[in-house]
């Protein structure tokens, strides 16, 4: 990219480079006249998008189960490891999890704990 | 996103959060994939592609200084690897090419533009529509690459040139340039096909 870039800010030379600082001219007077979208080619566009617009992914594809697959194995478990990582709302299932486990202590508690033991 | 919620979220990417590691992939996904798929043609390598950005943007999130936009940074990326893509299938010779002897009925290219996708209904006006498009997607394969990525980004992903620029790393100017003459090489190229097309009909 670096090697485009430099290329094309040097110096144009021969019957190319002369065409492409007039195309740029008629390009500048044209965006300081008009604004910018007057560069744009509406046939064009139109049939590029028509063309390409069908080239869609389907709604359902995702591709985080195997980005995570790959960054699981590139990282040798370290990230993605647990298999709770795979799923986009992990903060929502750690938080169930927790109150689960602590309504299950809280019954526990009340079952065989001391005012249990008390009523024996 | 707002740029302070931007921050943010990069800085819970540069922490390694996963969980903001999944919602960046579930945000940008659909936009990353559609991109890569008119860039390169093909599901499996558009797919391929795809992973590979996410992957690159998890690795180096530590790079992205904020000169940008996240998304512009993400799209450089995902251009990056998809040149890197196709000139590693034009050293292999194997390039997508679309079966297009199936195409048949031509029409000037000034009358099919005023037609629109959603005003076609009738089977034969489908047939043809569908031949237009097909043919215009050979010119746009025929395109030199560099023209063809640019004419992507600004017309079909609605990109500004500024943003066109910062993606690509060259110079608005070339950038306007270029798909100026991106522009004017598919037109030609359209016009040529459907010329093509109109002399095998009136011969056969």
């Amino acid at each position: 990219m670096s090697d485009e870039s430099s290329r094309e800010q040097g110096a144009p030379e021969g019957d190319e480079g002369s065409m492409r600082e007039v195309d740029e001219e008629a390009m500048r007077v044209l965006e300081d006249e008009l604004g910018a979208d007057a560069l744009d080619d509406v046939e064009v566009r139109e049939l590029l998008r028509r063309a390409l617009d069908r080239e869609r992914p389907a709604e359902d594809a995702s591709v985080l189960p195997d980005v995570q697959r790959r960054l699981r194995d590139e990282t040798k478990g370290h990230y993605f490891a647990d298999g709770w990582g795979t799923t986009p709302a992990v903060r929502e299932t750690y938080l169930v999890t927790a109150i689960l486990l602590l309504a299950l202590l809280a019954l526990a508690w009340l079952a065989l704990g001391p005012r249990a033991l008390h009523r024996l | 996103m707002e740029d302070d919620e931007e921050a943010r979220f990069v800085a819970r990417l540069v922490a390694r959060d996963e969980t903001a590691f999944n919602e960046l992939v579930l945000l940008f996904e659909r936009r990353v994939l559609a991109l890569t798929l008119r860039m390169l043609g093909r599901k499996a390598d558009a797919e391929e592609v795809t992973q590979d950005v996410f992957v690159q943007v998890f690795r180096n999130i530590e790079a992205f200084r904020g000169d940008s936009k996240l998304s512009t940074w993400i799209f450089r990326v995902a251009v990056n690897l998809c040149k890197n893509r196709m000139k590693y299938d034009a050293r292999r010779g194997g390039r997508r090419h679309e079966d297009v002897d199936a195409l048949g009925e031509v029409r000037e290219l000034d009358g099919a533009v005023g037609v629109s996708v959603g005003a076609v209904h009738r089977p034969d006006a489908v047939a043809e529509e569908r031949q237009l498009v097909e043919l215009v997607r050979e010119a746009i394969e025929a395109l030199e690459p560099a023209h063809r990525q640019l004419l992507i980004l600004r017309d079909v992903e609605d990109l500004s040139y500024e943003e066109v620029a910062e993606v690509t790393g060259l110079s608005l100017g070339t950038v306007k340039s270029r798909i100026h003459r991106g522009r004017i090489e598919l037109r030609e190229k359209v016009e040529r096909l459907l010329a093509a097309r109109r002399i095998l009909k009136e011969n056969a």
